[in-house]
């Protein structure tokens, strides 16, 4: 054996003998610090504020202006209410998640600022027909917007009573 | 046969008419029975142990649902399922040795555990060549290993057997030399007698920090390295290198004879690590110890917790440095083997030799 | 019956009927597994006779290292199916007669066969054998001889296997 062989040996030796205490190192680092594993049914990951996920629609606040549905690229939202002065009896407001893209065009044009995507991601079911959603909180008039229709009605009553005096 | 407390607690049962041979016979059952009962336990902590090392070490959990507490019980649903599954044997199998070598990869790994010292008095037989028995039963695992590559009747399942041939006879040679410093230290081939003569300094008398700690220190990783390729553990687990091999010598097993095999790995390796403890850690010897009387009941209960610990800990040292290292090629193996591995636990030999030699020339 | 003679019976079962399945089995792999149950008899017998020491060599030596490499030659070795039986080739028979007929004849004529050898119970064999073989008084001559022989046939084996520079760089 030459010299340059037995030196090459030591060092091959220290590499491989360092290496493995190298790889050990960080081996052992990564097992000390906090896994990244989230438990999703129990835990739901931090999705950072800006996902883009199922919409939310705040009903209140809509005013039947057809401008989201409008602006989708792919049309899939369809809405239907009936007014009763400024009140608005809503029928339907669905959103088909087959065809949507998750795209947010329908949020910026909303004048109201009433519809937004949520956090919520699973769209999981088992009918192809369940992926249209509806968004609608509630259905028909509510007893305020009863309430309120009622006494529009009759004022009206009361200035058409008024009036043909 | 001086007999172990199984004998002890027998002999004083049994009417004294009783033949010793079957007192013998029935002595080694009740002991086998405690084997296999540990190793089954060994294996399903070691199992869930090396899962959750493997999570931690990619920074995931491993697994947590199984049981509740982290999962603790995914291995033993494992273990019934293992249980429950059909055992299929191939008709293209050699129907003998494919039955045969579960059976002797087991019983070989069982028969391991017969001289390992768990605590003071919890032995089920200290022979004489203690470690130099447990060296030639470890070598009948790589016969049942070549069985079972060629009882499987299996191209992939042959080449793991011929990888496990060259690999067993190659490591098993600086395996072997590297024990030579610790025998030479304490003069015995027995783990009980060397366990006790580290019994020293409060109970912190062990090799790695005797006098010989210049070799002692790296006989103990040369060991440590040489039982890992033994042991087919990776980075030297070619004979079931699953990426090219599906899973080696055990692609054909199926049910309880695979679990065998698992079984085998695991207790494999916790008696290599207790080897390692009794040689170069002390054995059961635990700094305090000797603050205790020596009839008390807690030196055999604490000794036990300290064996177990620390074989434990090299156990889990194997589990991190599996899922470390690649795997190795084989022409790199044989080079570790015998270029590096080999001449080393040469000179280390030869420089224990001198040095007790000369210490014991004083 | 007691132990001795059960166990004897039991281990010299193992060695022949090993040694028996190693000679009549059709697969060469079979035969050499066959030979693995043949050492652990003849380990067996060795441990009856208080011999521990020999015995756990026996093992390690033969079962561990001999027989595997034995196994890893079988596998290099292509089957060969329609391989006459040795017992019609006339020189094989006298090959493998002569030597147990030389046995035997030696065996039947010692005045002491029949007479059972008295062994003293062993204490530390390993120390005795190591002693024996270590001490100039004792067997250290004929160890060292052996070494060497065997230091002697590694280094040839070594040459053998070693390819040439010049056939590597012709490749």
């Amino acid at each position: 054996m030459t010299s340059s062989a037995f030196s090459r040996w030591w060092r091959n030796l220290s590499d491989g003998v360092i290496s493995t205490a190298r790889g050990m190192r960080i081996t052992l680092r990564t097992f000390l610090r906090k896994p990244v594993t989230v438990q999703y049914p129990d835990e739901k990951p931090d999705l950072g504020g800006r996902y883009r996920g199922i919409h939310y629609l705040e009903q209140d606040l809509c005013i039947y202006c057809d401008a989201c549905a409008k602006a989708c690229p792919v049309d899939c939202i369809e809405m239907d209410a009936t007014r009763h002065g400024k009140e608005l009896e809503w029928h339907a407001f669905t959103l088909d998640y087959n065809r949507c893209m998750l795209c947010e065009l329908c949020v910026y044009p909303c004048p109201k600022d009433c519809i937004h995507q949520g956090e919520e991601y699973a769209l999981v079911t088992e009918d192809r027909e369940d992926m249209v959603r509806d968004l609608l909180t509630w259905k028909g008039l509510t007893e305020e917007q009863k309430q309120k229709v009622a006494e529009v009605e009759a004022l009206k009553a009361q200035r058409a009573a008024g009036g043909g005096e | 046969m001086d007999g172990n407390f199984i004998s002890h607690l027998l002999s004083a049962s049994l009417p004294p008419g009783f033949p010793f041979w079957g007192l013998a016979l029935l002595a080694a059952f009740l002991g086998a029975l405690c084997v296999v009962g540990f190793v089954s336990i060994l294996a399903l902590v070691s199992v869930w142990l090396e899962r959750k090392i493997a999570g931690h070490i990619q920074a995931r959990l491993g697994p947590m649902r199984t049981g509740g507490w982290h999962g603790w019980s995914q291995t033993l649903a494992d273990a019934i399922k293992l249980l429950t599954k059909e055992d299929v044997i191939l008709r293209g199998a050699d129907p003998v040795l494919f039955r045969l070598a579960p059976a002797l990869v087991m019983g070989s790994a069982l028969a391991m555990f017969a001289v390992l010292p768990f605590a003071p008095g919890v032995q089920f037989a200290d022979i004489d060549l203690g470690v130099y028995f447990l060296l030639a039963v470890a070598s009948l695992t790589t016969i049942g290993v070549i069985m079972a590559g060629w009882g499987s009747n299996n191209k992939w399942s042959l080449y793991g057997a011929m990888r496990e041939a060259a690999q067993a006879t190659s490591y098993e040679i600086p395996l072997a030399l590297s024990l030579i410093p610790p025998i030479l230290h304490f003069g015995t081939f027995s783990l009980l007698s060397a366990t006790e003569q580290q019994s020293g300094w409060g109970g912190m008398q062990w090799y790695i920090f005797s006098d010989a700690f210049w070799v002692a220190i790296p006989s103990f990783f040369l060991f440590f390295t040489a039982a890992l390729a033994e042991n087919k553990r990776a980075p030297f687990d070619l004979p079931e290198s699953e990426s090219e091999l599906v899973a080696g010598f055990h692609t054909e097993y199926s049910g309880l004879r695979f679990a065998f095999f698992f079984l085998e790995e695991y207790a494999a390796m916790f008696a290599a690590s207790a080897v390692a403890t009794a040689y170069w850690l002390g054995g059961w010897n635990f700094p305090g110890m000797t603050f205790l009387s020596t009839g008390s009941l807690w030196l055999p209960i604490l000794g036990a917790l300290a064996f177990l610990l620390k074989a434990m800990f090299l156990v889990c040292v194997m589990i991190w440095i599996r899922w470390t290292l690649p795997r190795l090629r084989i022409d790199q193996v044989m080079t570790l083997g015998w270029k590096y591995l080999t001449p080393l636990a040469l000179g280390i030999m030869v420089a224990a030799a001198g040095w007790e030699a000369w210490r014991a020339s004083l | 019956m007691n132990g001795e003679v059960l166990s004897f019976s039991l281990f010299s079962a193992l060695a022949v009927g090993g040694a028996g399945l190693a000679l009549f089995s059709k697969s060469a792999v079979r035969s050499a597994f066959a030979l693995l149950a043949s050492f652990l008899g003849v380990a067996g017998l060795y441990l009856v006779l208080g011999a521990d020491f020999l015995a756990v060599t026996q093992i390690l030596l033969y079962a561990g290292g001999i027989l595997v490499l034995y196994l890893f030659g079988l596998m290099l070795v292509p089957p060969e199916g329609d391989e006459p039986r040795a017992l019609r080739r006339p020189l094989a028979l006298v090959v493998a007669v002569a030597p147990v007929a030389v046995l035997l004849i030696g065996f039947l004529s010692r005045p002491s066969h029949g007479a059972r050898a008295v062994l003293a119970e062993p204490t530390e064999t390993v120390k005795e054998i190591g002693l024996a073989l270590l001490r100039p008084d004792g067997w250290l001559l004929p160890f060292e001889y052996a070494s060497i022989l065997l230091l002697a046939a590694l280094v040839g084996a070594v040459h053998l296997a070693r390819r040439s520079v010049s056939n590597e760089e012709a490749e």
